[in-house]
């Protein structure tokens, strides 16, 4: 009963921009070691301002991708670009315009707990992570 | 039995969705998807009362199906969605 991501997102944004707040399991590894593909869950809620960090859902040339914002680059007319990048990517980042961004994780069920994005772990994480990045190929076969 | 109330169908990218309305959030890993007939069916049974052999006279009318192949079909499916909670007794 998987739904296809064709068929979920535009129902996501759809209940995003309605103000409520959606849960669903992530595919694909690129962010490791964060969340494992087709185990954990991530609960997103539409966001005012967007700020690096945050884990962002973001419509990118038709796809669907949900990786941390690594650069918010305002454009002063109350648009702008962000600029993304996988936990479990070694270089690659992608970017869009502000405008298809179309939420942010607001918690994270993984490996069945769930917890929010204050808790003193998710912090810790949060801020050591990106800040490794030089070792991040060595961490992603270590946490492998 | 009758359906659950509070549940929405929306065909979405040409797939039958049945979304939770009314709820804070919407969880995906637990929504369910529906097939042409399911689909077909749910909408149709409407409000009221019905039971398997209900919508296996539904189907027949509908899909030119012989009666034991659409009470099959129609148990199948009374199952699945008692087990997905979207049916009230």
């Amino acid at each position: 009963m998987e739904v296809p991501n064709e068929v979920m997102f535009p129902e996501v944004r759809r209940l995003l921009a309605e103000g409520r707040t959606v849960t669903f399991c992530v595919r694909g590894d690129s962010m490791r070691p964060l969340l494992r593909s087709r185990r954990d869950k991530v609960t997103l809620a539409a966001c005012a301002t967007l700020r690096r960090g945050d884990l962002a859902l973001a419509e990118i040339g038709g796809m669907y991708v949900l990786h941390r914002v690594v650069a918010v680059r305002e454009d002063g007319r109350g648009g702008g670009e962000a600029v993304l990048m996988g936990d479990g990517n070694i270089g690659a980042t992608e970017s869009c315009p502000l405008a298809h961004v179309m939420g942010i994780v607001v918690a994270i069920d993984r490996a069945g707990r769930r917890f929010s994005l204050d808790s003193r772990w998710y912090r810790l994480y949060a801020r050591l992570w990106p800040e490794a990045k030089p070792l991040r190929r060595f961490l992603l076969r270590l946490f492998a | 039995m009758r359906k659950k109330p509070g549940f929405e169908l929306r065909c979405v990218g040409g797939e039958d969705i049945l979304v939770p309305g009314g709820v804070e959030n919407v969880d995906f890993s637990r929504i369910i998807a529906m097939n042409s007939s399911s689909a077909w069916l749910w909408r149709e049974v409407g409000d009221g009362d019905f039971t398997a052999a209900t919508l296996a006279q539904m189907l027949v009318a509908h899909y030119e199906i012989d009666s034991v192949t659409a009470e099959d079909a129609a148990a199948e499916l009374l199952t699945q969605w008692r087990d997905a909670g979207i049916l009230v007794p």
